[in-house]
């Protein structure tokens, strides 16, 4: 340790002779005396000589860009990397910390940064090799936060799972690029979608199927939107626009499908059509329907125009925009036709202007296209340009990939497939992976249409996914969508009748309660007495009044008596949790919570049912977030029935409770009911939890987001709290006056139809 | 007719024909076979049947029906007068004792128990039997029942009977067509008639929606209320958005959606 600021030549131990030159030149006196504390202790630690090499090296660099205030927190990073990974990798760390400084000029984001390698390596120390091996691309696309909220959400996403956590960390997997363009705030079409549709619906009145496709590096990925019928294709992010212009660009794609949907009727025939030929009658017929679609709305010509930015008009042509290509060609061409300010010097694209703006009193045929097409066609082909269909994209970038003005059936499928890029690949594409194996893996993420080749479970039930719903996460205060994978399934067809005989056994209870609903208030009248008007004289009032006349004080006039009658319009789903622990028993006897639940469930159809109201009952259990296991035992409109009460039996409690999604999944069906009211009520043991989450404030607050959400959308969100000894999570969940704890399950099958009828009132 | 008379109308309330509805009218007056006009809100119904009502020289009386009415809200009631009391005839009552057109606007509003005192005259009876008075009312020959009913957006729960229902021959309202909606609106507002134009491309748009975020779209009562608020030098976008866009829908995206879509119309 260097005293008096004097250093001498043994406090820089065996660091290399140029390094030492330099720290004697950068650093003064104090700056290098810290400098050398650090070095001190990282040799004292035993780190080893790897390590004080990278430290040294790497830290010069960074006093040299920042001052020397970053350094302590290097060191702090490198000595966690080197505690929990060895020597290399901090080695390995500390070269690559010399390279992201590049990165930032901005000292505090370095800083950042670093904290954010601290952090990883904390939480997950088994992928830092992988991710500081991607970390350049990272910190070439996102900022700290961004890549923090990435790399927090493939946490999650992997669970306990290493070898998933790994292909997620590493970028190859679709999964992980996913999480990347939403942290990165790209992949953002889900977040537009509601009011694209209301958009596109209100200009034109149709309804267009709008499936997003991820962008990867697979053969499935789409570059421009693609539609048949009114299915359309779109990409999940155009690269390069972002938020606003993200929205923008995505509505400019969708109208211009919208607008051939409405003013192509008729796909055209390829016929003997070369590629090119089919190009520029695409481009024109883009142009057309374009043209009409803005006569209607003018406004669409801001929508739209902007994206053209083909010129031929450079001082330079051949430098600053290469040699004339059938691409550059056809994009200024796109431009020339629409923009009608635009003049482009090329004499075939001045000729198709011209032929276009002539023919505008035939804007409304469609044949104009294809006409006008051939014609430019045959010029262009004596124009010998290259054109390769394989690669050919039509510009601007909102344009569609064309396939959906033609009639591709009985054709010469190779020429065109390029041009025709799969719409009809809405089913599942298997792509090969790369292992040795070579074993076929479900790309599932699609569609949430896809139909996925069925695991196999324990219980050798096949389970087709019902939804997929987004999970909040409270770190990142962000929900990330299509995060739950819902699965359906089967009954078992186990029959024993052993709810038909409980409600037969416990008829006395049932009768009770049955009789309670006719006697409560449900669908009956209510007196009121004392009412200033209504349809009959309230006699005792009446004579009140006339005393106070006859005493000369004055009377209160409210002389009438009326009933009144509310109609009931509720509907309810009842949504029991049937996870392990409700296959506990019953604290001081030999029955279960879960026996319980199902017997309570049954009494309280039979209450609802005597009510009229409309109910659903469902249940559920969930074993990591792509398996949350749910079954609808009865529907809306179904009559309850014996078989109901059989499906009920035959449920078989297991596995963990993924609270959120339970409730979203139960809240979709109630969200299309129109009625006055509705209920979500919510039968659970315990605490949301499962195997794949270890933060328990993550499921908790998940699940009270989509309470609040469900709530915003006019859903009553109730639970009743069974065995539980904790009100705590309950009532942060819920809020405060909706859950009732029941001590002891025993109680529930006579309580619950009383807690109903409380809440339907 | 003497004691309605303060329910004539004196001026003629100006009605653009949609279809053959005003001969159907005459001919149901003539018959006295009670109507019923069917249609969306905002589609003319009430100012058809006061323009009919002037047209037959008619005493009107309207009730807007709603949930709390009971049947003394139609039929009569007895009310204190100094120390006695008195009966006081409903609005029912009053046109069935001295005439005229009683139109209950809205009528799916009020409950079914209330609305089944129109039973007795809505058949070939024409009686008003009163309970309380124990007087059985002879209709006046003057007498004309006229019901209006949006069968759009009431639930189930909110029908007519059967038996109210079969009672009425029907007068089927909507939306008029594009001229003729533009005629309205320029009439009633004074716009010109390229705004007029533009207000209809406008209410397309909300019509596009209807039952895709929208109950109803908007009506011709909401056009010609936007197109006033343009002449009193609103600028048009913010007219549209304030007297449609806003009170029909209070979801973000249906709005932000329908702003959009009036901004795209130039």
């Amino acid at each position: 340790m260097p005293k008096n600021n004097i250093i001498l030549v043994n406090d820089f131990g065996k660091i290399p002779n140029y390094l030492k030159e330099r720290a004697n030149k950068i650093l003064n006196g104090e700056k290098l005396s810290i400098w050398l504390d650090y070095l001190k202790r990282i040799k004292d630690a035993g780190y080893g000589e790897i390590v004080s090499k990278g430290f040294s090296q790497t830290s010069i660099e960074i006093i040299e860009k920042h001052d020397i205030a970053s350094i302590k927190i290097f060191y702090s990073v490198i000595t966690s990397i080197t505690i929990k990974k060895g020597p290399k990798v901090a080695y390995v760390f500390s070269e690559i910390a010399k390279e992201i400084l590049q990165f930032y000029s901005d000292e505090r984001k370095f800083q950042n940064w670093l904290i954010l390698v601290e952090k990883i390596t904390n939480l997950a120390p088994e992928i830092i090799e992988t991710i500081l091996g991607e970390m350049k691309f990272l910190v070439s696309r996102l900022n700290v936060t961004q890549i923090e909220d990435w790399f927090l959400t493939c946490l999650r996403a992997s669970a306990g799972d290493l070898e998933k956590r790994l292909k997620l960390f590493s970028l190859k997997d679709k999964e992980g690029l996913q999480w990347l363009g939403q942290s990165a705030g790209i992949n953002n079409f889900k977040k537009f979608e509601n009011k694209l549709n209301i958009y596109v619906t209100a200009m034109w009145g149709i309804d267009l199927n709008i499936k997003e496709i991820q962008i990867t590096n697979t053969k499935s990925s789409i570059k421009r939107t693609a539609f048949s019928n009114n299915f359309v294709k779109i990409p999940s992010a155009y690269p390069g626009f972002t938020g606003k212009l993200g929205e923008e660009v995505f509505r400019a794609a969708i109208m211009h499908v919208a607008a051939h949907m409405k003013f192509t009727r008729k796909r055209y025939e390829i016929g003997k059509l070369k590629p090119i030929q089919i190009a520029i009658i695409s481009i024109i017929e883009d142009a057309r329907v374009e043209l009409l679609s803005i006569k209607e709305f003018p406004g669409l010509r801001e929508l739209w125009i902007p994206y053209h930015l083909a010129t031929g008009e450079s001082k330079n042509l051949n430098k600053a925009y290469g040699p004339l290509t059938a691409r550059t060609l056809f994009s200024r061409l796109s431009r020339a036709l629409v923009d009608e300010n635009y003049k482009d010097s090329n004499g075939w694209i001045a000729k198709a202007k011209d032929m276009f703006i002539k023919n505008k009193k035939r804007w409304n045929d469609q044949n104009l296209s294809r006409e006008m097409g051939n014609e430019l066609g045959y010029d262009i082909g004596q124009m010998r340009l290259q054109f390769n269909p394989k690669v050919y994209l039509p510009d601007p970038i909102y344009r569609d990939e064309n396939s959906g003005i033609w009639n591709f059936d009985n054709q010469n499928m190779t020429e065109f497939e390029e041009l025709q890029s799969g719409i009809e690949s809405y089913e599942v594409e298997q792509k090969e992976t790369e292992d040795a194996n070579k074993k076929f893996e479900n790309s599932d993420v699609i569609t949430p249409l896809a139909k996925v080749a069925p695991k196999k479970f324990s219980q050798e039930e096949e389970a087709e996914i019902l939804s997929l719903q987004p999970e909040y996460d409270y770190v990142s205060a962000r929900e990330n969508y299509n995060w739950c994978k819902i699965r359906k399934y089967n009954f078992n067809n186990k029959n024993n009748y052993y709810l038909e005989n409980y409600l037969f056994e416990n008829s006395k209870i049932v009768s009770n309660i049955k009789n309670l609903i006719q006697s409560s208030k449900i669908s009956q009248a209510i007196k009121l007495k004392k009412q200033f008007d209504g349809e009959d004289l309230d006699i005792d009032n009446c004579i009140d009044n006339v005393i106070d006349i006859k005493r000369q004080s004055t009377p209160s006039g409210n002389i009438y008596k009326k009933t009144l009658r509310k109609g009931r319009d509720l509907v309810v789903t009842i949504l029991v949790d049937i996870s392990e622990s409700t296959n506990d028993y019953i604290k001081k006897t030999e029955k279960t919570i879960f026996s319980s639940l199902i017997e309570s469930t049954s009494i309280l159809s039979e209450a609802i049912n005597l009510s009229g109201d409309d109910f659903q009952i469902s249940t559920f259990c969930s074993n990591k977030r792509d398996d949350v296991r749910f079954w609808k035992v009865k529907d809306f409109d179904e009559k309850l029935s014996s078989e109901h009460l059989k499906k009920l039996e035959s449920m078989k409690p297991g596995y963990s409770t993924r609270l959120g999604a339970a409730i979203r999944q139960g809240g979709q069906d109630l969200l299309k009911r129109t009625n006055y009211r509705k209920l979500l009520l919510i039968l659970s043991d315990g605490e949301p939890s499962d195997i794949d989450v270890d933060d328990n404030e993550y499921l908790l607050e998940d699940a009270r987001y989509a309470v609040r959400r469900l709530a915003h959308n006019g859903i009553d969100v109730f639970c009743v709290g069974v065995e539980s000894e904790s009100n705590k999570y309950l009532s942060r969940i819920f809020g405060a006056k909706n859950y009732v704890i029941i001590k002891s399950a025993l109680d529930l099958p006579e309580k619950l139809p009383l807690i109903y009828l409380n809440l339907s009132k | 007719m003497k004691n309605n008379s303060s329910f004539l109308i004196n001026n003629e309330p100006k009605y653009i024909k949609l279809s053959n509805e005003i001969e159907i009218f005459e001919a149901a007056w003539k018959n006295r076979v009670p109507l019923m006009l069917k249609g969306p809100t905002g589609s003319g119904k009430t100012r058809f049947i006061e323009h009919m009502a002037w047209k037959l020289k008619l005493p009107l009386i309207t009730v807007s029906c709603h949930e709390d009415m009971t049947a003394s809200d139609l039929v009569g009631r007895y009310l204190l007068e100094g120390s006695e009391t008195v009966w006081k005839d409903g609005p029912l009552t009053r046109t069935v004792r001295y005439g005229g057109i009683c139109y209950l606007d809205e009528i799916v509003e009020a409950r079914q128990d209330t609305t089944v005192v129109i039973h007795s005259l809505t058949d070939d009876r024409r009686i008003l039997p009163i309970e309380k008075t124990g007087e059985i009312l002879k209709a006046n020959e003057n007498f004309f029942l006229v019901i209006s009913y949006n069968p759009g957006y009431q639930s189930v729960l909110k029908d007519l009977k059967e038996s109210t229902k079969q009672r009425f021959a029907g007068i089927d309202f909507n939306y008029p067509n594009e001229e003729i909606e533009k005629q309205i609106i320029i009439f009633e507002s004074g716009v010109s008639e390229e705004i007029a134009k533009k207000l209809i491309k406008v209410s397309e748009r909300t019509r596009n929606l209807k039952g895709r975020g929208l109950h109803e779209g908007a009506s011709t009562r909401m056009l010609i209320a936007a197109a006033k608020l343009f002449n009193t030098k609103i600028n048009f976008i913010e007219a549209c958005l304030k007297a449609i866009v806003l009170p029909i829908t209070d979801d973000k995206d249906v709005r932000d959606s329908l702003e959009r879509a009036i901004r795209d119309l130039g």
